[in-house]
């Protein structure tokens, strides 16, 4: 058999050239293919595979599916978009943070602003909450989901990973007793300090600062169902705003007491037991931090009135009276200006400096 | 009668005789009651109103709300110190005695009141017109009212006012210096008391405030017997016809006393 060897046409070499320029052409305008979840999973499906210092790179499958992003199918690259790209695996070691922001961006923006982001931005601190800490990653679960980490039941034990001291005295608390109790409605830190963007009580905007934190209390406290079910006095925020303190407060005078000045904000107990900060034998204590040498005395006032005449009948009658007095005098003073406007205009007057008046 | 003898008397004293109704100690004693109630009343009354929607906007400004209460207790320095003032002014000068004396109400103060309103509203004259208590009246002239009562130095309503001032004062400064100091008012009392203080102090204040901006300012400034205003409190001057006119007594007083020295 004869084999003939013929070279190839130029032209053949210019339709192999366009070939490949368009397949080069079509890669760069998709890029490089990005690598599916089987992909990361053919490594890092491995119970045994290890970084270089011996940790494990392992990632559940079956955590990630019943995951909130599992859930709804999102490849691994969604979040890790950093090796959307990345041709040559095994990837480097050192990659920068999974990149919530690209979904979640308001979310970044309000823990920006908050005392966590800020701590490791502008404060220095090398350790601070980052969406991980509290969300985890492969098994993120939404906040309802009462396996979730960030879920009512969850959150105290969630934050004591850090503010353990707190968590301590938390559970020692009128609120953390009820915590431990497995009752829902009573507040969790989220409740009263925010959640992403979560700020110190000495900044203005703080939902636990001097100016807002009656606002955030009384959503519970002044709040009808709560007090029906639990036996709250009711009334706590519109009896403090009548209040002296109150008044200063509404007006922008932080100094003057707000609900954590007496009541204690952590550790706060209820008046009847002997801890409390607002006890009988602890309030010229609790007085006496503002009001210098605060007696006893202190003690003997009802602070949120909500029956004037049950808790202050003396005020209460003292009110009525100067009402009924000052009807009276200013009725009296109308009836004699009225009869003198009365006797000039009919021309009676006589005695008058000025002429006809 | 009396205008017969009002005239007999007249040559004594001019119309347009000038004397002294305020000197200008007693003026300035005016003057900074003025100034400390008016700066008591714009910064204390935020306090009794604090519902009202306006006061978000005035203490809108950061440390506005803490110079109100600087502004409260300076003014509330100088009412007291005017107080205590006026106090001496009365023990230690002649003027001052004689002038917290004349102040001091009277029987007459109460018969002049009640002659007063009744003779402006004519209204015994209008009963008797109408056929009621004819028999009566015809008897009792004096029942009709028909003559403003005449007054001295100081009228009904200027002891009132008086009287109004002083007790006000006493209640607001003892209120005012328990409110300021808390600590020492529960040394003396127990706290339940305090929230009566408070009452008192937030009524107290506005019966002062409607007491001044009704009354006061009538008899000073719309009555036409001095409108726009009585200038007594700037210039301290009374003409010898508003003397005449308004405190006759007073005139025949001082007629009386020139008649004496001849």
């Amino acid at each position: 058999m004869k084999i003939t060897t013929q070279p190839l046409s130029s032209n053949k070499y210019g339709i192999l050239l366009c070939f490949c320029v368009l397949v080069v052409f079509f890669v760069a305008l998709q890029g490089v293919a990005a690598p599916s979840n089987e992909d990361c999973l053919a490594c890092h499906g491995d119970k045994a595979a290890t970084r270089a210092n011996g940790s494990s790179i392992y990632v559940d499958k079956d955590v990630y599916a019943q995951s909130v992003h599992g859930n709804i199918g999102q490849e691994c690259v969604a979040c890790h978009s950093d090796l959307a790209s990345v041709t040559d695996f095994p990837h480097a070691e050192k990659l920068p943070k999974a990149q919530c922001a690209a979904c979640h961006e308001k979310i970044q923006q309000q823990y920006n602003e908050g005392v966590h982001a800020r701590a490791l931005s502008k404060m220095g601190l090398t350790v601070s909450a980052s969406c991980g800490t509290c969300h985890r990653a492969h098994d993120i679960r939404p906040a309802g989901d009462p396996q979730s980490p960030v879920s009512r039941g969850n959150v105290p034990k969630l934050c004591a990973q850090c503010h353990g001291g707190i968590y301590d005295q938390f559970v020692k608390s009128v609120h953390g007793k009820d915590y431990l109790a497995g009752k829902t409605d009573v507040p969790v830190c989220t409740d009263c300090h925010g959640e992403h963007s979560i700020r110190g009580p000495g900044e203005n905007e703080s939902t636990v600062s001097a100016k807002h934190v009656a606002a955030t209390c009384s959503r519970c406290h002044e709040d009808m169902r709560l007090a029906r079910i639990y036996g709250l006095a009711g009334s706590r925020l519109s009896t403090y705003r009548g209040s002296y303190h109150g008044i200063a407060m509404n007006f922008g005078m932080t100094t003057v007491a707000n609900c954590a000045s007496c009541h204690g904000f952590h550790d706060i107990l209820p008046s009847q037991d002997a801890q409390s900060s607002i006890h009988a034998a602890n309030l010229s204590k609790t007085c006496g931090k503002c009001h210098l040498g605060a007696g006893e005395n202190f003690a003997l006032a009802k602070i949120h009135q909500v029956n004037p005449q049950a808790d202050n009948v003396w005020a209460f009658w003292i009110k009525r009276f100067y009402v009924g007095l000052i009807w009276t005098i200013i009725g009296g003073f109308l009836l004699f200006i009225s009869a003198d406007i009365f006797a000039r205009v009919r021309g009676r007057r006589q005695h008058s400096p000025v002429e006809g008046l | 009668m009396r205008a017969e003898a009002t005239k007999m008397i007249q040559p004594a004293i001019g119309d347009d005789e000038q004397f002294e109704r305020m000197s200008l100690g007693e003026r300035l004693q005016h003057a900074v009651l003025v100034i400390s109630f008016l700066t008591l009343v714009l910064t204390g009354l935020p306090i009794f109103f604090h519902q009202l929607p306006v006061l978000n906007w005035a203490f809108s400004v950061e440390g506005s709300f803490r110079l109100r209460g600087l502004l409260h207790r300076g003014a509330a320095i100088g009412l007291v110190c005017v107080s205590v003032y006026h106090l001496f002014w009365i023990i230690t000068t002649a003027r001052g005695r004689e002038t917290f004396l004349q102040l001091m109400p009277v029987r007459k103060d109460i018969t002049d009141a009640f002659e007063s309103l009744f003779y402006n509203l004519g209204i015994m004259v209008w009963l008797r017109n109408h056929g009621f208590f004819v028999a009566f009246l015809q008897s009792h002239p004096y029942w009709l009212f028909q003559h403003p009562p005449r007054f001295d130095r100081y009228n009904f309503i200027e002891k009132f006012e008086y009287l109004a001032v002083v007790w006000g004062n006493m209640v607001m400064i003892t209120t005012g210096f328990l409110l300021w100091y808390p600590v020492i008012s529960a040394r003396i009392f127990p706290m339940w008391v305090y929230e009566i203080v408070r009452v008192v102090h937030g009524f107290e204040a506005l019966l002062a405030l409607l007491s001044i901006a009704i009354w006061h300012m009538y008899n000073v400034h719309v009555n036409p017997e001095v409108f726009p205003m009585s200038k007594v409190w700037l210039n301290g001057k009374i003409t010898g016809r508003e003397l005449r006119l308004l405190h006759p007594l007073e005139y025949e007083r001082i007629v009386a006393a020139r008649t004496a020295q001849g």
